[in-house]
């Protein structure tokens, strides 16, 4: 049964990445939407170079967020119309696989708009790279991580909902404060090379855990309405 | 409305004039803040009423998910809605209490900024219910969330404590820090607070429960309405027509 569950995961997954690839919406909408997010947000502040490395983070996060929400609306709209959304209920195992599988995908597509989007905003903003890449890379990879579990499940919350073009965002940056604001610091202290925050990678530990364990627990729910 | 609730009310009522009483008139002012501290009795109280909300709110919604019975659904409604009315009540004294205070409408302090996010999780809640057209999984949809966001407030909490703080600590872990009367008050005050809270809870519910008796009710009417409908087009209008 567990094999199975593995094997139902990499099918769901694989199915998800030859779809993207086929015609390429997510990554498409949220590279589009990103970059003029990042151009906008460059002009406000007049492409300085001289902004504090916190601010410098937090506007790249700020850009990630939306480029993100927006993309989890373009996922979900590509299920609705190819109507593998009732489809894929019928499958012959516990339902919080397809949210794994879900979220992996999303991760990959998200991870990916998220690198061209990173290059592109030391591009924008003439800052120099980071102090410490790889925890830079960490705290992107983790933030990344969090944002994508949880905007999977909030985007199923949303589905039937008439609002959800501004519901999603909404109700998901209430619930993914903790995460926007540990990511914040640590992607800080690693443009600065300021001592690790530790507390804070605590924090985005436990709220990934968070975001790994409930979802198992209510995703079937939400599936079965 | 029938005799008991409006006896409730006028109760509750009574009860809020001497709150009023004890809080305007009968509290000394504080020594460095003077009357202003009298914001506090409504701030505070409607602070803690907004947490028991949310915690009334996430026992309704585990009940609901667990049993799936319309009560805890119209219960949780009640809650989000009360809870948000108490959350925004919290926040507006805040402010007009901090201005005067900290010379500043609005801080980033741990408190308000989760007080602040709990209203967008009321909110959210609202929004996603009253967007929602299909009534199983309005409310399953509105359950699960409710247990998410609350799941995430003490990690917000924290994450926003660990962020920065000034808030002060009148009452904590060692007790009251002023002086007995303003306790009493305060303390009296919540009471009040608390009982508002009940009856609005309990007008709400029943509201709710009135509202689908009558869907309920409409539906039915609909179906024997299309049932005799249907009756009159499909038999013989005379004895004639049976007969041919």
């Amino acid at each position: 049964m567990i094999g199975s569950g593995w094997r139902v995961f990499g099918l769901l997954l694989i199915n998800d990445i030859r779809l993207e690839c086929r015609r390429p919406h997510l990554l498409a909408t949220g590279l589009l939407f990103g970059a003029l997010m990042m151009f906008i947000t460059a002009i406000a502040v007049d492409g300085a170079g001289d902004l504090s490395d916190s601010m410098t983070a937090g506007l790249l996060w700020l850009n990630i967020f939306f480029t993100t929400a927006i993309g989890f609306l373009r996922q979900d709209r590509r299920d609705e119309e190819y109507g593998a959304a009732t489809g894929i209920r019928f499958i012959p195992q516990d339902l919080s696989v397809i949210y794994y599988a879900r979220w992996c995908s999303t991760l990959i597509f998200i991870l990916c708009a998220v690198t061209v989007l990173t290059g592109m905003f030391f591009l924008l903003f003439n800052r120099a790279g980071p102090v410490r890449p790889l925890w830079f890379a960490a705290s992107l990879g983790l933030g990344t991580l969090g944002l994508s579990g949880m905007g999977t499940f909030v985007s199923l919350l949303t589905a039937g909902s008439t609002l959800r073009d501004v519901l999603l965002p909404m109700l998901l940056f209430p619930v993914s404060l903790p995460l926007f604001l540990g990511v914040d610091r640590l992607t800080a202290s690693a443009l600065s090379g300021a001592p690790v925050p530790w507390s804070w990678a605590g924090v985005l530990i436990g709220y990934l855990l968070m975001v790994s364990v409930l979802p198992w627990l209510l995703y079937e729910t939400l599936m079965e309405v | 409305m029938n005799w008991v609730s409006k006896g409730c009310v006028c109760l509750v009522g009574l009860l809020g004039l001497i709150d009023l009483y004890l809080a305007l008139i009968w509290s000394p002012p504080e020594a460095q803040m003077g009357d202003l501290v009298r914001i506090m009795y409504f701030h505070v109280a409607s602070a803690w009423i907004a947490l028991i909300s949310f915690c009334v709110a996430f026992g309704a919604a585990v009940g609901y998910l667990l049993t799936r019975r319309q009560r805890c659904d119209m219960v949780l409604v009640a809650a989000i809605e009360i809870g948000l009315v108490y959350t925004a009540l919290t926040l507006v004294t805040g402010a007009l209490w901090a201005k005067p205070v900290w010379n500043a409408w609005w801080t980033w302090d741990p408190r308000l900024t989760t007080t602040l996010i709990l209203w967008f999780l009321f909110i959210g809640c609202v929004l996603l219910r009253a967007s929602m057209e299909d009534g199983r999984r309005r409310a399953v949809v509105t359950a699960v969330y409710t247990v998410v966001a609350f799941l995430d407030v003490p990690l917000i909490h924290l994450s926003v404590r660990l962020w920065r703080s000034i808030h002060p600590d009148l009452v904590n872990d060692t007790g009251f820090h002023m002086p007995g009367s303003m306790a009493f008050t305060l303390m009296f005050g919540f009471v009040v607070f608390f009982l508002v809270y009940v009856l609005l809870l309990y007008l709400r519910v029943r509201l709710e429960w009135t509202r689908r008796t009558l869907a309920r009710m409409r539906g039915q009417a609909g179906v024997r309405e299309t049932l005799v409908g249907e009756a009159y087009r499909t038999a013989p209008s005379t004895p004639m027509d049976g007969r041919r």
